[in-house]
């Protein structure tokens, strides 16, 4: 492995790399008092079996993110904890039911997949034990085929059966209840706009409407496929990169494929529902959207989107072939095309909490860009601000002029500044993609620092609400315990992996770089290591490395992409061309100055050597998506 | 004790507090390899005793700044590492024969007084520890004839008997040595200096010396001249004095002081405003020296002048305001000051004939060629005033700090104005007196700097790299390298750290105590300084106004901390305004989809009545506060037991 040295002083020490390290050390000590407050000592969330199992992603989706700050440079009692935390809400929720076999025993994928990540997670942050090769094959085993009793998956067709799937099997509705109510609500509406005489949900206040609404959910959702299911390609993908198995990857690329086939024949407008023949529309009159979590309830073009991007980030990830990335850019497309200048005063939003960032930034305006998120008989509904996780997502993977140039005129037309950063913490713990592109175009210096104090606020702020709230052994809200992580990982995955924070709803970890501390052989930035990812291209990478200790040398690995899977050809970095410490009878050094050196490298791994006090910028020459990915670890 | 609690969220953790923390790290962990490299087992300097003992400050500045660093938050093991290595150099000198009583046994004041320095941070660290009294009613003894060993003052004439003193009195040279006496500094250290005397015929320039009869004229007549007598640099005695004041509260202490300022005071008042720098054992002015003003021991004509006869000047008035809380012994420093700036000149610089122009070089690369700059006179000789440089800064900012008087506000502007180069300016680098950021420091007061404490805890922190990196990098250990080295070295800096949170100056480095607006106290740890994870900011001193911000960067841990008016509890807080929240925080947990943000912040302004040398302030975490201090400056009695622990 090629090794460079570090030799230039730290002068003008940043301001984000201390912010940076207080933010990783702040995260370490809050996830203590979190702990304490609502987790038993098995594991087990305080909350009293009777109350039930719910919906088990409110269980899992607490810790998702505290297996990548130790990624990153976390101590390791992130991922202990985490672990126990996994084990102890899976035995929790199996014994509610809502759990079987380790697994989600039946739910919509739009759900499952908050549970998934966390998953995912923990296998990419330790990727050799032995219990997350167990169970991420028997997970992926319930939808390949391989499960023998578990079929979730119709391999002539390529279909999931069933919207809702899982441990289970895909789950149909028993006939008896097709005379369930269904009454709609003020935030998503109802799910068909053809039922005679119900128009909006409060018709559906109406016994007998909402008998019929009920009867015409269970008939049309009751099995097929839907379009939110793409993101099991990450159940699958997860056990592709820890066993590296061919058939893994095979049904990723067969899955992926077959909706794609689909889009195409939709002029790359994505159905969201498929029957058991394989026919689109099959249960909806043949209409292309309706489905189950589709076009039309809940989410719309939130969610479809979100599975698009985790599907083809899979599959070229697995492939490296770009042609999958134009299955979220296709429908990107069309969205943006539909989108107009509208008062966010006179739209009904069903997601107007994501909003919070731009709405704040846009201060007294009232008018922005807005597109629809959902169809339906009448059309499109539901303007609400484009979202810049998608495109970000999206050029992340593609590294696309094309891709960059739809972030343009989104921000063209958006009503606010995307520099500024406004201080939130989302479910998602994303929505800070704006500042951190413009960071990345050279237009938003500070932007760093800022994201790191605004971070460091909200877990500031919810170790307070941790402190302060007194409803814990109470059955409280179910969101409670992922309100109030303490756990942000999105500042510093755009820092130091030069990446954005992954889909929430199953995206794995697409990253230009990760790092190894090469003392203590473990993932993550060595103590006292900060790194700041300054540019990205499509065959560059630009990454900043701050020793802040006086007196100890560090030495890391950089890796090319999270699963090893883009190579660096070159390194060219600062080195030291000035005499330092320079003669002791001197007050001051000389004058610090620099030259460049380079260092050919021809591999996904660079080894850094850091002496206490220095700092170093790598501008790497990158090729990406060229080696086969994998989680293994380097130690 | 009033009690405030902080409750305003900080919402940027401000980068002036990390970096605080992180030069205390830093610095806590630095001594380590410092000790480790320079040290024996036992706390000596590894020096062959066969090379002697050399002037024995070189072995207790090392470690002078560790105290102080101790005092405002540092590590408990600054403390008791510098305990050890002030043990174990002084039975080191002792064994090399220039320490005696634990106190240096002959040497000059200026010289002693930088000795003296690192036992007064440790007594101002560490008063309870009873060894401190002990010893500093033992050395300020010396001076008060209470040990029949050492008679050094005259308390009739009220002088110090001579340049050269100690533990073993004052040190006369044997007078066996005028036969063979010689000064020849050619191609030496000391020839940059120029002559001591101006008036022995036939040598008109040090270049004269290099005539052995000459040298031998030259050396007879500093022997005659400088034999015996009192000189104003052993006004930086005043601070033995204080220091056992302080730590006892015995009047004769206070007394001394008080008499020996007087006395010199009233010469200068006599002498239109500038010290005479020799008084004869029948307690007349140039009584070895035909009369003259000028000429003594480390007085106007040699070596310095003003450069170090002011650091021993501002001592005795800082030492003589805290005691009586009398602002008229100011006056003194002031008079000085005054006159040798009335005689500044805008002038083109000459490096090669200023005695120390190592101290210019950042200053001067800001000139054009050609371009003038304010200089003044430092030393006077038959000849005149000669040795022209830049007024150093620590001069009028010190005497500022003690009078906050606005009059000698305007002497640092006038020192600002003639000087060329931008005060504004950030330049890392530590030398010997861990000092000379006044400049930008006192921009930022005047609220023209704003990120001048980013820059200089920057410059700082830069600095203790560098000086890690000279001990990683020095193999002359173990032999007679130059003894200047240990103290090159040392990793710590207290000056930053000092301006930011206590709100002062570097204390003068020959001899001066610890004047600051404001000291720190820690609850839980009772222990002095500043509570794990807390940043202090003084962002503003006035007469009787002192602004404070203070941050608590821990998340999850809660700080409480004693702010004392006054490094000694000399001064007092009246009414304390600052801002607190009115709004909710963190907020509630919301509904369906919790909540991403807490509400908007709303503020309202408070004060409560302080009334007191002390004020506890509850910092919950992540909570900041900006206190704005009435403050009443010398009311109380001053005393290193005032702190709460």
């Amino acid at each position: 492995m090629e090794t460079i040295l570090a030799t230039v002083p730290v002068t003008q020490p940043p301001s984000w790399a201390i912010q940076q390290r207080h933010l990783i050390k702040t995260m370490e000590e809050s996830v203590g008092p979190f702990v304490d407050r609502y987790v038993r000592d098995n594991g087990e969330f305080i909350w009293d079996d009777v109350w039930g199992g719910g919906s088990p992603d409110d269980y899992y989706e607490p810790y998702f993110n505290w297996p990548l700050l130790h990624l990153m440079g976390g101590g390791s009692h992130l991922v202990e904890l985490a672990h126990r935390g996994w084990e102890g809400v899976t035995r929790q929720l199996t014994r509610c039911e809502t759990v079987h076999n380790e697994y989600h025993k039946g739910e919509d994928v739009f759900h499952i997949s908050e549970s998934d990540v966390f998953f995912y997670h923990l296998c990419l942050a330790d990727p050799a034990n032995g219990n997350l090769h167990l169970r991420a094959r028997k997970f992926a085993g319930f939808y390949n085929g391989d499960d023998p009793d578990i079929k979730n998956y119709d391999p002539k067709n390529k279909i999931i059966l069933s919207p809702i799937n899982g441990s289970g099997g895909p789950r149909y509705r028993e006939a008896a209840q097709r005379d369930t109510l269904y009454r709609g609500g003020e935030r998503y509406g109802i799910p068909f706009y053809d039922i005679p005489g119900v128009s909006s949900w409060k018709d559906t206040e109406n016994d007998a409407k909402a008998l019929e609404m009920g009867r015409a959910v269970h008939d049309r959702w009751n099995s097929g496929d839907v379009i939110h299911n793409l993101a099991q390609t990450s159940l699958v993908t997860n056990a592709f990169l820890l066993t590296g198995e061919e058939k893994y990857r095979d049904w990723v690329v067969e899955y992926t494929d077959a909706w794609i086939e689909r889009a195409k024949a939709n002029n790359w407008m994505v159905p969201d529902n498929v029957g058991h023949s394989g026919k689109v529309g099959e249960n909806l009159d043949g209409k292309w959207y309706g489905g189950m979590y589709g076009w039309t309830l809940y989410h719309g073009w939130y969610n479809i989107q979100m599975a698009l991007l985790v599907a083809a980030g899979n599959a070229y990830l697995i492939t490296r072939d770009k042609k999958y990335l134009e299955l979220p850019r296709r429908q990107q497309d069309h969205i943006f095309e539909l989108g107009e200048q509208r008062d966010i005063r006179e739209e009904h939003m069903s997601l107007d909490e994501h909003w919070i960032g731009q709405f704040t930034a846009m201060e007294n305006r009232t008018e922005t860009f807005l597109v629809p998120y959902r169809y339906g008989d009448a059309g499109w509904f539901d303007w609400q601000p484009m979202s810049p996780v998608f495109l970000a997502a999206l050029w992340n993977l593609s590294m696309d002029n094309s891709d960059w140039t739809r972030l343009e005129k989104l921000r063209e037309q958006e009503a606010y500044d995307w520099n500024e950063v406004v201080c939130f913490h989302n479910k998602e713990d994303c929505g800070h993609e704006q500042p951190w592109l413009r960071y990345l175009a050279g237009e938003n210096p500070d932007y760093p620092e800022r994201i790191l104090q605004a971070s460091h606020q909200e877990t500031t702020r919810r170790s307070a609400l941790v402190r302060n709230e007194t409803q814990v052994g109470s059955r409280h809200s179910i969101h409670l315990w992922q309100e109030v992580n303490p756990v942000s990982s999105e500042a510093l995955i755009q820092q130091t992996l030069g990446a954005p924070q992954p889909i929430y709803n199953g995206g794995l970890l697409h990253a230009r770089l990760r790092y190894y501390d090469a003392r203590s052989r473990r993932a993550g930035l060595p103590p006292d290591i900060a790194a700041l990812v300054e540019k990205l291209e499509d065959k560059r990478t630009v990454v900043r490395l701050v020793n802040l200790n006086s007196i100890e040398n560090r030495e890391l690995v950089i890796q090319a992409g999270a699963f090893g899977e883009h190579c660096f050809n070159e390194a060219k970095y600062t080195s030291l061309s000035s005499e330092f410490p320079g003669p002791a009878v001197e007050y001051a050094a000389p004058p610090v100055t620099e030259v460049t050196q380079t260092s050919s490298i021809n591999g996904n791994h660079l080894r850094v050597e850091l002496p206490a006090g220095t700092e170093i910028l790598i501008d790497l020459a990158t090729e990406r998506y060229v080696n086969e990915p994998s989680y293994r670890s380097l130690y | 004790m009033k009690q405030i609690c902080a409750d305003l969220p900080s919402m940027t953790q401000p980068n002036w507090a990390l970096w605080e923390r992180q030069l205390f790290d830093a610095m806590n962990d630095s001594v380590f390899p410092y000790l480790e490299h320079f040290t024996r087992e036992n706390g000596e300097f590894i020096w062959d005793d066969a090379w002697g003992g050399g002037s024995h400050d070189d072995f207790y500045e090392p470690f002078f700044n560790w105290p102080t660093v101790y005092a405002m938050g540092g590590a408990d093991h600054l403390l008791s590492l510098a305990h050890k290595q002030w043990d174990a150099v002084t039975k080191q000198l002792t064994r090399l024969g220039t320490v005696y009583k634990e106190y240096g046994m002959d040497a000059d004041n200026m010289h002693q007084s930088e000795s003296d320095i690192a036992f007064y941070n440790l007594c101002m660290a560490d008063p309870k520890n009873s060894i401190n009294e002990t010893r500093a009613r033992r050395f300020a003894g010396f001076y008060l004839n209470e040990d029949p060993e050492a008679i050094n003052y005259d308390p009739n004439l009220k002088i110090v008997f001579n340049g050269h003193h100690g533990s073993k009195g004052p040190h006369y040279r044997p007078l066996s040595e005028r036969e063979n006496a010689s000064y020849s500094p050619l191609g030496g250290s000391m020839e940059r200096y120029s002559l001591p005397f101006f008036d022995i015929p036939g040598i008109d320039s040090v270049q004269d010396l290099a005539d052995p009869a000459k040298a031998k004229q030259m050396g007879q007549a500093l022997f005659d001249r400088w034999y015996k007598g009192d000189t104003p640099t052993n006004l930086g005695l005043t601070s033995l004095m204080t220091n056992a004041f302080l730590l006892t509260g015995d009047e004769k202490y206070r007394d001394w002081v008080v008499e020996y300022t007087d006395v010199w005071h009233q010469r200068a008042r006599d002498n239109g405003g500038l010290l005479p720098d020799q008084i004869g054992h029948s307690g007349k002015v140039g009584e070895y020296l035909d009369g003259k003003w000028y000429g003594g021991t480390l007085g106007w004509t040699f070596p310095h002048g003003f450069l170090t006869m002011q650091f021993a000047v501002l001592d005795a008035v800082a030492n003589a305001l805290l005691l009586t809380r009398d602002t008229k012994y100011l006056d003194l420093a002031r008079s000085q000051q005054e006159r040798i700036l009335e005689l500044g000149e805008m002038r083109e610089v000459t490096p090669e004939e200023m005695s120390v122009s190592e101290r210019w070089v950042e200053q001067f690369d800001a000139l054009e060629p050609g371009q003038e700059t304010l200089l003044v006179p430092y030393r006077y000789g038959d000849a005149g005033w000669f040795d022209w440089q830049p007024m150093l800064s620590v001069y009028p900012v010190s005497l500022w700090y003690l009078s906050m008087d606005d009059k000698d506000w305007e002497s640092v502007e006038r020192v600002r104005q003639g000087d060329i180069h931008d005060w504004n300016s950030v330049f890392a680098f530590h030398n010997k007196e861990d000092a000379a950021h006044e400049q930008p420091w006192v921009r930022y007061l005047a609220g023209e700097n704003p990120d001048f404490p980013e820059r200089m805890l920057h410059a700082s922190h830069q600095i203790v790299n560098r000086r890690n990196a000279l001990v990683q990098e020095d193999k002359d250990v173990g032999t007679r390298f130059h003894i200047h080295q240990w103290q090159w070295g040392n990793p710590l800096s207290s000056e930053a750290l000092i301006q930011l949170t206590m709100g002062g100056p570097q204390p003068i480095y020959n001899g001066g105590l610890l004047h600051t607006r404001l000291r720190y106290y820690d609850v839980q740890r009772k222990r002095p300084g500043l509570p794990e994870n807390v940043g202090a900011l003084v962002e503003k001193l006035t007469a009787d106004r002192t602004v404070v911000n203070l941050v608590n960067l821990s998340t999850n841990e809660t700080r409480r901390v004693v702010v004392q008016a006054g490094a000694f509890g000399e001064h007092k807080f009246g009414r304390a305004k600052y801002v607190g929240r009115i709004s909710e925080w963190p907020g509630h947990l919301g509904g369906y989809a919790g909540t991403y943000a807490p509400p908007k912040l709303e503020t309202e302004e408070r004060s409560i009545d302080v009334d007191s040398a002390h004020l506890t302030v509850e910092l919950p975490p992540g909570m900041e506060i900006r206190l704005d201090l009435d403050t009443k400056r010398y009311v109380n009695e001053p005393s290193y037991f005032n702190g709460p622990f």
